[in-house]
């Protein structure tokens, strides 16, 4: 045995790749049960699919470019199809996770020269792509098991996702509670919510969902995976906001809280923005990309044409991740002032 | 002024665009004057990237020779002593397409000339031959290079009428190593433990 | 409590310290030998004092320093020098370097101590001079010479200074150990740097995981006006840069020294020395080594001798083997691994781990980066390492410039947080390095540029001056009769008689160029060859003349030179070159009227009459060359010089002679060819010309014979060997020009499809074979002798016959070379013979199995090398 070793240091932290991939995907699971719970065996199925693509394509696009297999290991793929399986709408059909899914890792990804090269977060990529493309399907969402007077069994939905021929049951099926606020026409919003009896039950699910990603986040950031930044910077600058335009008028704007709890904030806030290979890197960094999500979400939520937007206003930032780098950088010990941008 | 310009609107357009050619030139002209780059310097900038082992290999007598024919559109990939970097180098200050190096291996082995004493007969022609002056010696009596001057251009071997010349890869010094370029994350196993222990896998 | 500033960054790493605080500070036993490198400090190494045989006692200076920064190296037990040379020493490249070895005696005699009794008193310069002189450097680590860091830091406006005792390294304890076993000497240590210092406060920085040695300092530094500053243990705090912050918020600039900040860093360890060199004389002979590592039974911090080997130190420790996976020298966060303990400890070593596999797991494979930015929230210098780590893998060095890769500690706290598990670090080195080759490399590119247009400038220069020297001649010929006849009054009446004779040269040399030029313009005007042959022959009676006019110089220069020289030797040499001088003019006038003659078209019986008078005057040329060549014969014989070196002149002024009469003949055969002469006159001329080359290679051969005695007498017996290989590869050399001169005889031949190719072609090849005999010659030789010192000494005969090997491949080399040149010249020849192609074909095939041949035994003796060697 030889006693040689590469270079300094020769003590390193018990921390790996694949560890925070694993320990991200571990935080994602009570958020997956309380889906499982309140909406039905629908995410589960498609976090199923999603993950098998994923590391499937992985697998094959590593053997195509003949890199070792180990990089398999590192446990992204398995991250990002839960990701993307848990954003999908739990009716969707089988083909929109495995598109989404081999989407994300061979386009995404694989593409841009594997995982650290990517500029855009995988999942996020395939989702805003589904999205565009197959609204219909992507915009469809059960309504809470509670309101169903015969929920599905695993197998019926196993059933519905591979042929479809469940689909269009009555009462089952809703747009999202962001969807109907957004075009609840000239009802203020006191009128929205004494005419739509059903949505004080939605947004009693989707917040129980919401809390099981921050519970999944605090872990996250228990465990020192992700900085408290980026989702501090979504979540306040969204907050903010939102508590600005319903002070101003609370008929028309939505409450901040209703920002926070309905749609996809809190997953975003801990789970997309806080991709490391995407996002920005140094702590001011962090906070201006953070900040930037959450304004944009903000924007395109009130004033776009989608409901929610976490996908692009993600991707949008992720345009800006290098801009971001350049005119964040640190002032080096030793010197004087921060050099910024490249000369 | 006016009633001109409706009564002869082509003659106008001429004098009009007369004027700004009038006013263009002089602001080039002046600028011309004010900004005025002394010299040729691509052509330093050419001959600070090659070598100048002033070996001739490129068919120029010198590097500033050479560097003069690049910028007057010569090949760049002639510098068998710079090998592949210095091609990528005058790629990348010139825009041109880095070809790959004119008949030679990529990676140029550094090399010091070596007389061997007690053969050499004292004929001071590889004196001669050397472009920077790094061998030492009178007729007949021994020469020696100055290793640290000697750019290894292999110009003093041909001449030497009792072949004493030997031209040898430089060998690693303790002052000048440094820590070779980890293997990365796409090298496959074997690559990445250092060569004693491969042999002990093997 | 005064106020602690807080770096960016930094890390936690387990500490492991308490595994060598268990047992106190012991004296390692004496080592049975020691290796002292002479370079154990950052600059220029030692120069060795003592030779290999000496007798040294502990505490000798045995290395000096050299000027600058540098420090010299002591003895640190008594014995004798065993050896001189490279060794393995302690660097990562695992490279050896000049050492001195010292076989212990087992006494540990010391020298005379001289300590500094009264340093309180003492100015700085004693002071100084105490340091310089008991060879101490920075103990910390980096091993920059103590003398050089107090002088710099002297040269700016100094007010704090700074003990690092932070010792912030996993592992390490020895500065620790220090403290609590020598607060004293720490404190008077720290009071002589005071004295020389002079600064405002006294700072000394440790860290709070270390309460004994808090504790210790306390007392000791009791009614001083030192303050002890506890800093929160974080690595690396023990950096210079990262202690100056921490305790006065200083910032040392980019590529500066703490000195910049009035700030001065010391170890404790190095203030230790200071306090033993100057109270008690000892110089650097010793220091305190961490022996840690759950590898070793009784791990400890012992006091170790420099230059044991560290093998003997894991004995003391009880090294159990089957559990040793890693050994690194530092700690574990800056050191570097070892292959081996067989190499010495020096003036840097402050820590050896013994690691085992559970401790240093094997490095994890390298993962890709995935922009985590843990590594930006661990760097202490507030840097991106893993922008770095991109240009660095990129090689963009430009850029990792820019982002300032040399503020960079390399302190591995990115390498140790990455998740990744890239060896950041050496990604940084990598690039330091390369940026640092790249340097010196434009350095010396800019150094050759200046002297290649400085040769050039040089040449040119030289050029133009041969140039004006040639015109200058003429224009002083010219103006020769105006110039003398204003000479009024004359030195002597020899020199008077000397003028007028130079005056009547110049005038029949105008009268003989009038002649010329009426003869050219007689010929260009077309007139009959009567009035040519007339004018021909006032030309040549001009030119007789002159020749005359030239001789009565000659005589008369002889006169005044034998009354002023010392020796009629000398004198009588003197006229005879002149002769000679006059013989070459007349020559090349023959061969003047011989060209124009043939130019003009003259009749082929004139033409031989030129001819001959063209060779008379040759052979009159020749006659008085040997002359010549027969005078230096009695001067130098009469000087001291041998007898033997005489007639070796003689013989190369001969060769020299024959060679011109052969060069001479060539061109006349040349010009004949040119000028289309007959057949007959040119196998006339050829035979002249190969009569020369027979006449020079004689003489040569000559020469060489005369050079045998010559080389045997002169130089000393062993040394005759080389003599011979000397004159053996002059004798290539001989061959080689008279090969090259056939072939060139021949290809102008069969170029011009002129003279007898046969011939000529038969004495080029016979050439070639005398070439290759001599060659072969050559390499028996070699291998006789390789064979013969073989036997005497055979590690020494080996290398020899590897080296004689390696010429003789080279000769074969060259051989298989000319024959395929040969090859080529001859294929390019369109209508060659196919049986020549083919002879020569198998010539080179030859010389290729030769060369194969030649190679064989290059590897053999390589093999039998590396075998005895292994």
């Amino acid at each position: 045995m030889s006693l040689l070793a590469p270079s300094s240091p020769h003590a390193h932290r018990p921390l790996s790749t694949s560890h925070v991939m694993a320990q991200v995907s571990l935080a994602t699971l009570p958020a997956l049960g309380v889906l499982t719970w309140l909406f039905g065996w629908g995410s589960l199925i498609n976090v199923m699919l999603a993950v098998t693509t994923a590391i499937f394509a992985e697998a094959l696009i590593l053997k195509l470019r003949k890199r070792p297999w180990r990089i398999l290991m590192d446990n992204s793929a398995l991250l990002t199809g839960l990701l993307l399986g848990l954003s999908i709408t739990p009716l969707a059909p089988w083909w929109l996770p495995v598109l989404g899914a081999a989407v994300a890792v061979v386009v995404a990804k694989q593409v841009y020269g594997g995982l650290g090269q990517n500029p855009f977060n995988p999942a996020m990529v395939a989702y805003a792509l589904l999205l565009v493309s197959f609204p219909l399907p992507m915009s469809l969402w059960p309504q809470p098991l509670s309101l169903q007077a015969e929920p599905w069994t695993f197998w019926e939905h196993l059933t519905h996702t591979f042929t479809g021929s469940l689909h269009a049951i009555d009462g089952y099926t809703g747009a999202t509670l962001l969807d109907a606020f957004k075009h609840k026409g000239a009802l203020t919003a006191e009128e929205f919510w004494l005419q739509t009896p059903v949505a004080q039950a939605v947004l009693n699910a989707t917040t129980g969902v919401s809390l099981a990603y921050l519970l999944g986040g605090v872990y996250l950031l228990w465990r020192g995976i992700i900085s408290w930044h980026t989702p501090v910077a979504v979540l306040a600058s969204l907050l903010i906001l939102a508590a600005f335009f319903y002070g101003a008028d609370p008929s028309q704007y939505a409450s901040p809280s209703m920002h926070l709890l309905v749609g996809a904030g809190i997953f975003s806030a801990f789970f997309i923005a806080t991709d490391p290979v995407t996002s920005a890197t140094s702590h001011k960094g962090k906070l201006v990309y953070g900040a930037g999500i959450g304004i944009l979400v903000y924007v395109i939520r009130t004033w776009g044409n989608y409901p929610d937007a976490f996908a692009f206003a993600v991707l949008l930032m992720n345009f800006a991740v290098p801009f971001i780098d350049y005119y964040t950088r640190p002032r080096t010990y030793g010197h004087a002032r921060a050099q910024r941008g490249i000369k | 002024m006016l009633a001109f310009v409706s009564e002869y609107p082509l003659l106008t357009a001429v004098g009009a665009l007369l004027m700004l050619a009038l006013v263009f030139g002089a602001l080039l002209g002046y600028a011309e004057v004010r900004f005025k780059v002394e010299g040729d310097p691509i052509v330093e900038q050419i001959d600070a990237l090659l070598p100048q082992t002033q070996c001739g290999q490129c068919g120029f007598p010198g590097c500033r020779p050479y560097a003069q024919a690049i910028a007057d559109g010569e090949a760049i990939n002639r510098c068998p002593p710079g090998g592949a970097a210095t091609v990528q180098a005058l790629a990348d200050l010139l825009g041109r397409e880095a070809l790959p190096l004119e008949g030679g291996e990529a990676e140029p082995v550094k090399k010091v000339a070596y007389i061997r004493e007690q053969e050499c007969i004292g004929c001071t022609k590889c004196i001669q031959a050397c472009p920077v002056d790094a061998i030492l010696g009178a007729a007949r009596q021994m020469h020696t290079v100055i290793a640290d001057e000697c750019t290894g251009c292999d110009l003093c071997v041909a001449p030497c009428p009792v072949d004493c010349i030997d031209m040898l890869p430089v060998q690693p010094q303790l002052k000048s190593w440094h820590w070779p370029k980890p293997s990365g994350p796409n090298a496959a196993f074997a690559d990445r433990i250092i060569a004693t222990d491969a042999q002990k896998v093997a | 409590m005064a106020k602690i500033w807080d770096f960016h960054g930094g890390i936690h790493p387990a500490e492991h310290k308490d595994l060598s605080l268990q047992v106190p500070l012991r004296q390692a036993p004496l080592p049975a030998y020691v290796v002292l490198p002479l370079q154990q400090h950052i600059g220029a190494p030692a120069r060795p004092l003592v030779r290999v045989g000496d007798k040294v006692r502990t505490g000798q200076k045995i290395a000096d320093r050299q000027a600058g920064i540098s420090a010299c190296v002591h003895a640190s037990i008594s014995g004798t020098v065993v050896a001189i040379e490279e060794r393995p020493i302690a660097h990562p490249s695992q490279m050896q370097d000049m050492c001195i070895v010292i076989e212990s005696d087992g006494q540990d005699t010391w020298v005379e101590r001289a300590p500094l009794i009264n340093w309180q008193s003492a100015n700085a310069e004693t002071l100084l001079a105490h340091i310089k002189g008991n060879g101490i450097v920075g103990l910390g680590g980096a091993g920059f010479p103590t003398l050089s860091k107090i002088q710099s830091g002297r040269a700016h406006q100094l007010d704090t200074l700074i003990i690092n005792a932070a010792e912030c390294e996993p592992y390490i304890t020895a500065d620790d150990t220090g403290i609590r076993h020598y607060p004293q000497e720490l404190v008077t240590g720290i009071r002589i740097l005071q004295r020389i210092l002079q600064p405002q406060q006294t700072l000394i920085g440790i860290e709070d995981n270390k309460p004994d040695a808090i504790e210790r300092l306390r007392e000791a530094t009791i009614g001083t006006n030192i303050e002890i500053r506890v800093v929160p243990t974080k690595y690396p705090s023990g950096g210079e840069k990262q202690l100056t912050y921490l305790l006065t918020g200083r910032e040392v600039p980019s590529g500066g020294l703490p000195a910049d900040v009035g700030v001065l860093c010391q170890n404790v360890g190095t203030l230790i020395a200071v306090a033993r060199a100057l109270v008690q004389g000892e110089p650097l002979v010793r220091r305190i080594v961490t022996l840690t590592g759950h590898a070793l039974a009784a791990p400890a911090n012992l006091e170790v001798r420099l230059g044991t080997p560290i093998d003997a130190l894991l004995r003391v420790a009880q090294l159990d083997p089957q559990k040793l996976a890693r050994l690194i020298l530092g700690g574990p966060m800056m050191g570097f691994s070892l292959p081996n303990a067989q190499v010495p400890i020096t003036k840097t070593s402050n820590c050896v781990i013994a690691g085992t596999l559970q401790e240093f797991p094997s490095a994890a494979p390298e993962m890709p980066c995935i922009r985590c930015g843990m590594c930006e929230q661990a760097c202490p210098a507030s840097l991106l390492p893993q922008q770095l780590y991109w240009f660095s893998k990129a090689k963009e060095f430009d850029k990792a410039r820019l982002y300032n890769l040399f503020d960079c500690i390399e302190c591995g706290a990115c390498a140790y947080v990455c998740p990744s598990q890239i060896p950041l670090v050496q990604y940084y080195r990598f690039a330091k390095g390369e940026i640092r080759k790249e340097e010196s490399e434009a350095l010396k590119a800019e150094r050759a540029r200046q002297r290649f247009e400085f040769k050039q400038e040089r040449q040119a220069r030289e050029q133009a001056e041969k140039a004006a020297r040639r015109q200058g001649k003429t224009a002083s010929a010219v103006q020769m009769e105006p110039s003398v006849q204003k000479a009024a009054a004359p030195a002597s009446t020899e020199t008077l008689d000397l003028k007028k004779l130079k005056i009547q040269l110049a005038a029949k040399s105008v009268a003989a160029k009038k002649a010329q030029q009426a003869l050219t313009q007689a010929q260009e005007a077309g007139a009959s060859a009567e009035e040519l042959a007339e004018l021909t022959k006032t030309f040549q009676n001009a030119q007789q003349e002159q020749a005359q006019a030239q001789s009565a110089i000659a005589q008369a220069t002889e006169t005044p030179t034998a009354t002023q020289s010392p020796s009629p030797d000398v004198a009588e040499l003197k006229k005879l070159k002149i002769q000679l001088a006059a013989k070459s003019v007349a020559a090349k006038k023959a061969q003047q009227a011989l060209t124009q003659a043939q130019e003009a078209g003259a009749s082929a019986e004139e033409l031989a009459e030129l001819t001959k008078t063209f060779q008379n005057a040759q052979q009159e040329q020749a006659q008085a060359q040997s002359a010549i060549a027969q005078a230096t014969e009695t001067p130098t014989s009469t000087q001291s010089q041998s007898p033997d070196v005489a007639e070796l002149k003689k013989l190369k002024i001969q060769l020299a002679a024959k060679s011109v009469a052969a060069k001479k003949a060539q061109q006349a055969l040349t010009q004949a060819q040119e000028a289309g002469a007959s057949a007959e006159e040119l196998a006339e001329l050829t035979q002249v010309l190969q009569e020369a080359q027979q006449a020079q290679s004689q003489a040569q051969a000559a020469l060489e014979q005369q050079q045998v005695p010559k080389t045997q007498h002169i130089q000393a017996p062993p040394k005759a060997a080389d003599a011979h290989l000397k004159q053996l590869s002059v004798q290539i050399a001989v061959k080689k020009v008279a090969f090259r001169k056939a072939e060139q005889a021949w290809q102008q031949a069969h170029s011009s499809q002129q003279g007898d190719l046969d011939v000529l072609e038969a004495h080029m090849l016979n050439a070639q074979e005398a070439l290759h005999k001599a060659q072969a010659e050559l390499a028996t030789y070699q291998a006789q002798q390789s064979s013969a010192s073989n036997k005497q000494v055979t590690q020494d005969g080996d290398q020899h016959l590897l080296k004689k090997r390696k010429i003789a491949v080279s000769v074969a080399q060259a051989a298989v070379r000319s024959a395929q040149k040969r090859l080529d010249n001859l294929s390019e020849i369109k209508d060659t013979p196919s049986e020549q192609l083919a002879a020569q074909q198998a010539r080179l095939a030859s010389a290729q199995a030769q060369l194969a041949q030649a190679q064989d035994a290059l590897a053999q003796a390589a093999s039998t090398r590396t075998q005895e060697i292994s």
